[in-house]
């Protein structure tokens, strides 16, 4: 099994959060969403989407609402609560210093 | 920030709880959307339907493990063990109904002994008496050097002199009580009537809720047909009816107005002075007649209750009554030959001889308590080596000692739950004979209430017991128990229960090949299930 192991450890956690803050979506649009955006190059596979939303979802970080979809069926829409942006940015300012961090030493002139 | 968070989480917990079925069928209803999305886009890329289907699946890596970790994101396995445990508990308990009896009959002793000795202190030694400033109010008692009585009932001529000639109380008072027919408002009925001097509640210093209560003029002959309703009986029988004062009752047929009803929980029932044995419902003034007043042949009856002057102790009021009573002795050498007098602080009247005799027997039911727990304690654990293999087998399938540890102890709370609650009904009726066979003065205790706090130590002492004897059994069987329990028939008797354990050690192991698959990730709860399966088929099989 696949597990996202592109992605850096907690990193899945803030892209969804970023990807609900943009517009409320159900589970398949967020996927065709990350698809969409990242290419290839961050595999997150249509299994560890869900028990990742659920999680979120536990922690109070989004909150879901049975609606039409696109097609008009029923679907389960996330959107960001208070705390859930809360959580964003924090995550958010924690990717910055890290990847910030990893630049400053991949970019280290080899003696 | 923390209540924003509560905001969602809460509801959510509580859903994943009591809405099981609703969360599980939405869990089911979003995978279902996500899967037939990825068919139709699949299909809309050209592939047939069967393929579509099989490579939405095969995307999903698995649906059912996929749902089983949204499961564990809910965060309620511990409740969710806990009532998994407590089933189990209650399958293993019914399984061995001598053994369970026999605990449960333990502990509702040992719990039933302490509720009741504790609802007897509660309300004996711990709720303040219902009067104002208790401290200074004295119980005055005759006494006879022939007769070696230290606390006789009083004779009406004395307690007048007694009044007339001291100076050390504030105020004096008499009781002296009588069944009594009340008719009118319904079935007639026996009452308990206290007749008392007109100052008797002023010396208490208790006012009635509803009414003036007594006026001296009470205490002239022919306007003391008034009573003052007790809140028992006014609740009981009269409905609480507010506008009760004014109205009159019957009192073996003779009407009497009623001029109060008084607070709650008053009452005044020194059992020692009683005529009837039995607590007082009403008050009524009481004259005394001329021919009680004399020092003649009239009898000792009454209770008199006094209050102490402020600065004066009960040491100083039994000098002067003592100095009083000889000069009695002297003037009527007839009526008060040999009578002295004996004060007794209220307190001690009701509590003093008690409270040692309380406190001894609160420490020997403690002990029975104890004692209690130690068998329990023993028993389990003998059960706990019958049941080493059980333990072993759900420790090799994946529960960890902790988990094993809950589990135990969980049954030990069942059977100490189920002992409390026994030992409870038995303490209401202990209580009642205790109260009944007493021979003490109980102010206001021909039952003792259950009240709040009698329950609070009740469930008290039922929650320390199941710990004190849960732990030791379940610390020693959910350590390390797997390497004897496994070893082949260590500690088996006969073979029929080897062979039993041989076969349910395969059934084990056949269970966790076919879990192998998901094992690594396997859910406390699944591997629940399996180990329960397990345990059930060991049990039946050594059954």
């Amino acid at each position: 099994m696949s597990k996202p192991s592109d992605l850096v450890q907690g990193t899945l956690d803030l892209l969804l959060l970023k990807i609900v803050a943009l517009e409320p979506m159900n589970g398949w649009s967020i996927s065709l969403r990350l698809r969409q955006i990242s290419g290839d190059v961050l595999q997150v596979s249509d299994g560890s989407l869900y028990p990742a939303l659920h999680k979120l979802e536990q922690e109070g970080w989004i909150t879901a609402e049975w609606r039409p979809s696109e097609n008009n069926r029923r679907a389960k829409f996330y959107s960001l609560t208070r705390p859930g942006r809360k959580q964003l940015e924090k995550e958010a300012a924690n990717w910055d210093r890290l990847a910030g961090a990893i630049t400053q030493i991949v970019k280290l002139k080899e003696a | 920030m923390r209540w924003q968070h509560w905001i969602y989480t809460v509801p959510l917990r509580l859903r994943s709880l009591l809405r099981r079925d609703d969360v599980e069928q939405e869990l089911a209803e979003e995978m279902r959307y996500h899967l037939e999305r990825k068919i139709e886009e699949y299909v809309a890329s050209g592939m047939p339907a069967e393929e579509a289907q099989q490579a939405a699946m095969r995307a999903m890596e698995g649906v059912e493990q996929q749902k089983e970790k949204c499961r564990d994101m809910r965060r309620v396995n511990l409740v969710e063990d806990f009532w998994q445990d407590l089933r189990y508990g209650a399958r293993m308990l019914r399984r061995t109904p001598g053994f369970t009896a026999i605990v449960i009959l333990t502990l509702a002793l040992g719990i039933g002994a302490n509720t009741a000795i504790f609802s007897v202190i509660d309300a004996i030694l711990l709720r303040p008496l219902p009067f104002a400033d208790a401290g200074s109010l004295v119980i005055v008692w005759e006494t006879n050097a022939q007769t070696a009585s230290t606390h006789n009932t009083v004779s009406p001529p004395n307690f007048l002199d007694w009044e007339s000639q001291n100076r050390v109380f504030s105020g004096m008072s008499y009781v002296s009580d009588l069944g009594r027919n009340l008719t009118g408002n319904g079935e007639p009925e026996q009452v308990i009537v206290q007749y008392v001097s007109v100052n008797f509640f002023s010396v208490l210093g208790v006012t009635p809720i509803i009414g003036p209560g007594f006026t001296p003029e009470n205490g002239l002959e022919g306007k003391d047909s008034v009573v003052v309703v007790g809140y028992e009986l006014w609740k009981r029988r009269f409905a609480s009816d507010p506008a009760i004062v004014g109205k009159t009752i019957d009192l073996n047929g003779k009407p009497q107005t009623v001029v109060g009803v008084a607070p709650k929980n008053f009452g005044f029932f020194i059992k020692q002075g009683t005529l009837t044995g039995s607590k007082p419902q009403l008050w009524s003034p009481w004259v005394l007649p001329a021919e009680l007043r004399e020092h003649k042949m009239v009898g000792r009856f009454m209770t008199v209750v006094a209050r102490l002057k402020p600065a004066v102790t009960a040491k100083q009021a039994q000098a002067e009554m003592s100095t009083i009573a000889a000069r009695l002795e002297q003037q009527y050498p007839d009526y008060d030959g040999h009578w002295g007098v004996n004060v007794v602080p209220l307190r001690q009247q009701i509590k003093g001889e008690l409270r040692p005799a309380l406190l001894i027997l609160l420490g020997a039911v403690t002990f029975v308590l104890l004692v209690a727990c130690a068998n329990v304690s023993s028993l389990l654990l003998a059960r706990a080596a019958g049941r080493e293999r059980e333990i072993g087998i759900r420790t090799a399938i994946g529960a960890s000692r902790w988990r094993m540890a809950r589990q135990l102890l969980t049954e030990s709370a069942l059977l100490a739950v189920l002992g409390g609650g026994i030992g409870i009904v038995l303490a209401v009726w202990a209580t009642n004979v205790l109260l009944a066979a007493s021979p003490a003065n109980l102010l206001d205790m021909q039952t003792a209430p259950l009240d709040w706090r009698v329950l609070t130590f009740a469930c008290g002492i039922t929650l320390i017991a199941g710990l004190l004897f849960g732990f030791l059994p379940s610390y020693i069987s959910a350590r390390g128990a797997i390497a004897e329990a496994l070893k082949e028939g260590s500690r088996g008797t006969s073979a029929g229960r080897r062979r039993g354990t041989r076969r349910a050690k395969g059934r084990a192991q056949d269970t966790r090949a076919n879990h192998a698959g998901f094992d690594e990730e396997c859910r406390p709860h699944r591997a629940g299930c399996a180990e329960e399966c397990c345990a059930d088929h060991a049990g039946r099989a050594e059954a």
